[in-house]
Formats: C-alpha cells, structure tokens, sequence
C-alpha cells in the first residue's frame, strides 16, 4: 500500500466513524423526545445509558484526527477535512449529551399528568433532527448549499422556542402549580433550541472543509 | 537558495533556516525546495511550479491551507509528485 493509500485509509476510518457518531446522535435525540411524548422511562434511561457510546466514539475520533495531523501533517483539503471532523465531534458531543439531558428531565415527570402536550416540543425535536442529519449529509456530500440552508432553519427552530416559552408564561399566570412542569418544558426546549445551533456550527465546519471558507459564529 | 538543506540532518537544517530568518530582515530570498514542511515553516510567499510552469503563487498560508488550482493541491497532499 502506497503512503498515499495507506493515508486515505486512516481518512475514510475517521470518516466512517463520524458518521457512525452521527447517527447515533440523530438516534439519541429522536428516541429522547419519543421518550417524553409516549411517557416511556425505559427509552429514556436506555438514551442515557447508551450516551456514553457517543462519547466513546468521540475520543477514539479525536484521537485518530490527532494521530493524523502528528504523523502526516495534512495540508490544503487533507487538513481541512481532519480539523472540520475535530471541531464537528465536539458539536455532537453536546447534541448527544443534550438528549441525555433531555431524557434525565422527562424522568423528573414521573406519572404525573402533563399540564399541556409537548406537540411544539415534538415539533421542535423533528426539525433539530432533521437539520442534524442533514449537516451530516452535507459533510458526506460535500453540499455546500445544503449545509448553508441550516442558518435559515435554525431560524424556525428559534421561533417554535418562543412560542413554546409564550405557552408556559400564560401557564404559570394561570395556575402558580404549572410551574414546576413549566420549568421543565422550559429546559427541554432550551436545549432543542441549542442543538438546532450545533446543527448550524456542524454546517459551517462543511463549508470550511469545502471551500476554506469559515463563516464567523 | 537551491534545495539548501537537501542533504543536511535536522541540526544543520535548523541552522540554515535560522540564517535564512537572519537574512530575510534585508534581503529577499527565494528558496527552492521540495521539502514542503520547511516552505510552510520559514516562507512568507510560496510559488509552485510543475514541469516548469508556474501554476499558483500566494501567500503561504493560503497556499497550503486553500490552494486555487488542483495541480497544487495533488502536489502538496501527495497524491502526485
């Protein structure tokens, strides 16, 4: 095998292994809000449980890009490609620990019944979803134009935020017993909210590891 | 400065570079390598040349980081050479 092989090699095992953790990551969030929605603490413990798989496959990631920038010192769209993977891993990461996040509060709901549905919040959840599996996507394809249409939807993950938020506020001055739910709900929107940005950071690295060009935060 | 490091060891290389450095406060040097780690260590500007073509010159960090014609960037990541 040529050195140039044998370098595209460990390449296409960093690229196998991110998305692999991107898939899981799709996974965990999906699961998490199912969790919530159908009130199954078993899914929700499972997505806790299996967060630890992502962060697993985050080090050996990080340790396979820094291995490559030790030994072959990459340049030009080699060098692209290993620091978007590095800075990519670190946004899934936090999406991935963020549905274990959201999977620890909907246990904190026990069997009590729910003082609205989370249809926003499930709303919220399919589009962040979408957005992380489509910045994927634009890493596997290098799709520029996909991986800059995630600003524009970020945009309406943000509004379902502030609708969900108007809701619990007219909650809360209903009734001062909604709170502690409301709190609740508040979180888990927050951190949809939060994902659907990693989502649009994931977008950029794509750009950068296309084009060289990197869109300031 | 043609390859002036070609046949050296890593000490003597480092002496080189840093005369180079030395120098460049004066003077403007052009090195020929085909070390490409030592064009993005001491070069401010790097030009490639293929079968005697000059086919991109920028700025180093530019050229190495986000090179605008693919012959360079086949070059500089090995994939020809």
């Amino acid at each position: 095998m040529s050195i140039r092989n044998k370098y595209e090699a460990e390449l296409a095992q960093v690229f196998d292994k991110l998305v692999t953790m991107c898939r899981e990551t799709e996974r965990a969030i999906d699961r998490s809000v199912e969790a919530l929605v159908r009130r199954n603490p078993e899914l929700s413990r499972a997505v806790i449980d299996e967060d630890k798989n992502i962060d697993r496959l985050e080090h050996e990631i990080e340790q396979d890009c820094l291995k490559i920038l030790l030994m072959e010192h990459p340049v030009a769209s080699d060098f692209r490609d290993v620091s978007a993977a590095l800075k990519m891993i670190t946004d899934l990461e936090r999406i991935a620990d963020q549905a274990a996040d959201i999977s620890e509060i909907a246990l904190q709901f026990g069997s009590e019944q729910y003082i609205k549905e989370p249809e926003h919040i499930a709303e919220m959840a399919k589009l962040a979803t979408a957005m992380v599996k489509d910045s994927v996507e634009s890493y596997i394809n290098r799709d520029v134009a996909l991986a800059r249409s995630l600003d524009a939807r970020d945009d309406r993950v943000d509004e379902l935020f502030e609708t969900v938020k108007r809701d619990l506020v007219a909650l809360i001055r209903l009734d001062g017993a909604n709170a502690d739910q409301a709190i609740l709900f508040m979180m888990i929107a927050k951190y949809l909210e939060r994902i659907g940005d990693h989502a649009v950071n994931i977008g950029e690295w794509v750009e950068y590891a296309a084009t060289g060009y990197h869109k300031m935060g | 400065m043609d390859e002036p490091t070609s046949a050296l060891d890593p000490i003597s290389t480092g002496k080189i570079e840093e005369l180079v450095s030395e120098l460049r406060r004066d003077l403007t040097i052009v090195i020929v390598t085909h070390n490409m780690q030592q064009a993005t260590r001491i070069a401010d500007k790097t030009a490639f040349f293929y079968l005697g073509e000059l086919i991109e010159y920028g700025t180093t960090e530019q050229l190495f980081s986000c090179p605008r014609d693919p012959r360079t960037e086949n070059y500089i990541t090995g994939r020809f050479g």
